[in-house]
C-alpha cells in the first residue's frame, strides 16, 4: 500500500520553505479562521424553518450570560439554541477533527489513501456502540447515553490492537500498521454485521448510528466530545514539522535527528484520540478525513505547518455545509450526510487521482 | 394498561379464532343459507385456483388451500390465526409472537435473513413474504416455490389493505367465511371509532407527530399508521414525504410544527415519555407541555394485522380522552 518513491524525488518533492514563522502563517489562519466563522454564521440562521438573522443573532446573543435581549417565543428559542446552533457547532468541531486528524494521518503513513478511519477508529466505535444498542443499557435519552463512551472505548481498543499487532522489534512498519489496521477493522465490522443480523430489532437503530449525522446533536454531546477533539487536534499542530521531515524516507527522517518511532505513536494515538470522540457522537461520516487534506494540499501546498490547521477549518466548513445540504435538500426531511459527503466526495476525489497521475507518472 | 390491552387482544383473538373454527366446517359442506341472514353471513366456497398479482408484478396461482405455509411475516401470521388457519402453517418467523400459538411455534424461520435452505427443508406449498428481505423472491421463485408478496409498504398503506390482506389469506385458505366475519367485526370497531370523532374539523384538528425511532423516523400519510391519523381527523406531521412511506424529520421541523400529540412507536428501544419531554428544546412542544406524550406497542401498530383496530382505538383514546370514556 505504501508507495515507493525513488529517493531524490522524495527529498525533491517536500519542498520545505526556508522561513515559515508563525508570523507568516498568521494571515492565512485569520482568513480561514473568519471563513469558517462566516460559513457557521450562514449555517445557523439557515434551515426548513425561516428566521430571521437578526431574531437568530439576537436569541443566540440573549443565551450570553449577563445580556438580556428581550423575550423569544419558546419555539424559535428552542430551534435557534436547544437544535441548530449545537448542530452546527458540533458539525464544526467533527469536521475539523476529521480533517485534521486525516492529514495527520497522511503525513504519518506518507500515503495520500490514509484517512483517520484507516486503522481501526471507525470500526471499532462500530462494534462499541452496537454492543451498546443490543444491550439492556441502550436507553436512547439522551444526556446520560452510554453509547459516546462505548463507541470512544471500542476505537481506542481497535487502534490499540492494531499498533500492538503491527509492532516487531520495538518498530512498527507503516505498512504493517496499515496491514494489521485493515484486518483488525475487517474483524470488528464482521462483528458489527453479525450482532446487527442476530438481534434484528435493533437492526434500524445499529444502522442509523453507522449512517451517521447530525439529526440528534446536542450540547450535552459537544460536552462529551469536544474536550477530546480539541485536545487531539491543538497537540498535533505543533507537530507540522516534525511531519514535513518525516516525508523524506524514515531513513533519513532518522539520520535528521527525528525520533520516528515516537512521534508516530504519538502523532496517531492524538489523532485517533481525537477521531474517536468525533466518531463517538457523529457516527461514520466518510470522505471528509480523505478529501479535506488533499484539496488545502492543492492550494495551499504540502507544508504540514499550513495543512494541518488549514485541513481542519477547511473539514469544518466542509462538513458545516454538507450538514446544511443534509437537512434542507428536502426541508424537513433528512438526507444521510454520509450520502452529501460521498456524492461530493468521490467525484472530488477521482478527479484528484486523474490529476495525481498526470502530474505523477511513478505512482500510476 | 399494556397488560389491559394484550388481554383485551388475545380475548378478541381467541372469539375471532372461535368464529373461525365455527365456520371452517363450511369448507366441504355446501352453504346453508339461514333463516336470518342477518346475524350468520352467507358463506361462499372456496373456488380455486385463485389468480393473483404479487407486489412485483408477477402473477401467482393457488390451486388448492395450502396445507404447509411458511409465513415471514407477523402480520400475515396473526391474520391467519385469527381466521382459524393456523392447521396450515408450517412455520412461522420468529419475530411471530401473537397469538400464544405462534409465539410457541415448533417451527420458526428467521425472516430478517431468510435462510433459503431451511425453507426448502419445510416443503412449503406457500411462502407468505411482505418483503424482499435478502433477495428472497427470486431465490424462491428459482426454485419454483409458490410464495405470495405483498410488499408491506408498496402494497399495505390504508387499514382497508389490511382487510384486502385477511379477506385474500382467507380466500387462499379456504376460510373465507371466517375472514369475512374477522372483517366485519373489525370494521365496526373502526366505525365506532369513526362516529365518536364525528365533529372535529380539520381547523381544531390536533397535529400528531409519530416517532419510529430516536434519530426522528415517522411514518407518512402514505402508511398504514398514516391512515389511522387520517381517520382521526389529525395533521400528521410527517405529511406526505414526497411518496416516501417512513421518512426521517429533521428535529427542527418536528419543534417548528408543534405537534399537539406525540406518539412513541420506540419505547423497546428505551425511549419513554420522560426522555422525550427531556429533549433540549422539546419542552416549547405543546404535547409536552399539556403530557400529550404517549407510548403505543409497536407490536400493534406496525404489523398489517387484525391488531391494527387495538392501535386505532388506543391512540383514539389518548387523542380524544373526552370522546372515549
Amino acid at each position: 500500500m505504501q508507495l515507493a518513491r525513488p529517493r531524490a524525488a522524495a527529498i525533491a518533492s517536500v519542498r520545505i520553505p526556508a522561513a515559515v514563522t508563525w508570523r507568516s502563517l498568521a494571515p492565512t489562519y485569520a482568513l480561514a479562521a473568519l471563513a469558517t466563522l462566516a460559513v457557521a454564521l450562514f449555517a445557523i440562521s439557515w434551515g426548513t424553518v425561516q428566521i430571521a438573522p437578526q431574531t437568530t443573532a439576537s436569541i443566540i446573543i440573549g443565551h450570553l450570560p449577563f445580556v438580556s435581549t428581550g423575550t423569544h417565543s419558546a419555539t424559535t428559542d428552542a430551534i435557534i439554541w436547544q437544535v441548530r446552533l449545537p448542530r452546527v457547532l458540533l458539525a464544526g468541531l467533527v469536521g475539523a477533527t476529521l480533517g485534521l486528524s486525516g492529514a495527520a494521518y497522511q503525513g504519518v503513513f506518507r500515503n495520500p489513501l490514509a484517512e483517520p478511519y484507516l486503522i481501526g477508529v471507525a470500526s471499532g466505535a462500530a462494534v462499541g456502540a452496537t454492543l451498546i444498542i443490543i444491550s439492556p443499557l441502550y436507553v436512547a435519552a439522551w444526556i446520560f447515553s452510554p453509547m459516546p463512551p462505548a463507541a470512544f472505548a471500542g476505537a481506542l481498543i481497535a487502534v490499540v490492537l492494531a499498533y500492538g499487532l503491527a509492532r516487531t522489534a520495538g518498530r512498527v512498519g507503516a505498512t504493517s500498521l496499515i496491514l494489521s489496521g485493515v484486518a483488525v477493522s475487517s474483524m470488528c465490522t464482521s462483528l458489527v454485521t453479525y450482532l446487527m443480523l442476530t438481534y434484528n430489532t435493533r437492526t434500524l437503530a445499529i444502522l442509523n448510528w453507522l449512517l451517521g449525522g447530525f439529526n440528534t446533536a446536542s450540547w450535552a454531546k459537544i460536552a462529551i466530545a469536544a474536550p477530546y477533539m480539541a485536545i487531539g487536534s491543538l497537540l498535533i499542530l505543533p507537530f507540522g514539522r516534525l511531519l514535513n521531515v518525516m516525508q523524506l524516507e524514515e531513513d533519513d527522517a532518522r539520520q535528521l535527528g527525528v525520533d520516528v518511532e515516537r512521534m508516530k505513536l504519538v502523532v496517531l494515538a492524538l489523532a485517533s484520540l481525537a477521531t474517536a470522540a468525533a466518531v463517538s457522537v457523529s457516527g461514520l461520516i466518510g470522505f471528509v478525513g480523505l478529501i479535506v487534506p488533499h484539496a488545502v494540499r492543492m492550494v495551499w501546498g504540502p507544508d504540514y505547518r499550513r495543512l494541518l490547521p488549514l485541513s481542519g477549518f477547511f473539514g469544518a466548513s466542509f462538513l458545516i455545509l454538507a450538514d446544511v445540504v443534509a437537512r434542507s435538500i428536502n426541508p424537513g426531511y433528512e438526507v444521510p450526510i454520509g450520502v452529501v459527503t460521498a456524492l461530493v466526495g468521490a467525484p472530488f476525489f477521482l478527479y484528484l487521482l486523474h490529476r495525481q497521475n498526470g502530474a505523477m507518472p511513478e505512482h500510476a | 394498561m399494556t397488560t389491559k390491552i394484550w388481554m383485551k387482544t388475545l380475548f378478541a383473538c381467541l372469539a375471532i379464532a372461535m368464529v373461525g373454527a365455527a365456520c371452517s366446517s363450511s369448507k366441504t359442506t355446501k352453504t346453508t343459507v339461514n333463516d336470518n341472514p342477518t346475524e350468520i353471513p352467507v358463506t361462499p366456497v372456496a373456488a380455486y385456483p385463485i389468480n393473483l398479482q404479487r407486489s412485483d408484478g408477477k402473477a401467482l396461482s393457488v390451486a388448492a388451500a395450502p396445507a404447509r405455509i411458511v409465513s415471514l411475516s407477523p402480520g400475515a401470521t396473526e391474520i391467519l390465526y385469527a381466521i382459524g388457519a393456523e392447521a396450515s402453517l408450517a412455520a412461522v418467523d420468529k419475530d411471530a409472537d401473537v397469538p400464544a400459538g405462534a409465539k410457541n411455534f415448533p417451527t420458526k424461520v428467521d425472516a430478517f435473513e431468510p435462510n433459503i435452505e431451511s425453507i426448502v427443508a419445510l416443503r412449503p406449498d406457500l411462502v407468505i413474504a411482505a418483503s424482499n428481505t435478502g433477495g428472497i423472491v427470486a431465490k424462491l421463485d428459482e426454485l419454483k416455490i409458490p410464495l405470495l408478496y405483498v410488499d408491506i409498504n408498496k402494497d399495505v398503506k390504508t387499514i382497508d389493505d389490511i382487510f384486502g390482506q385477511i379477506t385474500l389469506l382467507g380466500r387462499i385458505t379456504g376460510k373465507i367465511g371466517a375472514a369475512q366475519s374477522l372483517v366485519a367485526t373489525l370494521s365496526e370497531r373502526r366505525s365506532k371509532v369513526e362516529t365518536a370523532v364525528v365533529g372535529i374539523s380539520s381547523a381544531n384538528a390536533p397535529s400528531v407527530y409519530h416517532e419510529l425511532d430516536a434519530t426522528f423516523f415517522s411514518a407518512s400519510n402514505n402508511t398504514f399508521i398514516g391512515d389511522i391519523y387520517r381517520i382521526l381527523h389529525m395533521q400528521n406531521i410527517a405529511g406526505d414525504a414526497g411518496g416516501v412511506a417512513y421518512p426521517q424529520l429533521t428535529q427542527e421541523a418536528i419543534i417548528a410544527a408543534n405537534p399537539r400529540l406525540i406518539v412513541l412507536d420506540d419505547e423497546a428501544f428505551g425511549v419513554t415519555v420522560d426522555s422525550v419531554k427531556a429533549r433540549p428544546g422539546w419542552s416549547a412542544i405543546n404535547a409536552v407541555k399539556n403530557n400529550m406524550v404517549f407510548g403505543i406497542d409497536p407490536n400493534i401498530v406496525s404489523r398489517p394485522g387484525p391488531r391494527i383496530i387495538d392501535a386505532l382505538e388506543a391512540i383514539a383514546k389518548d387523542a380524544y380522552p373526552s370522546r372515549f370514556k
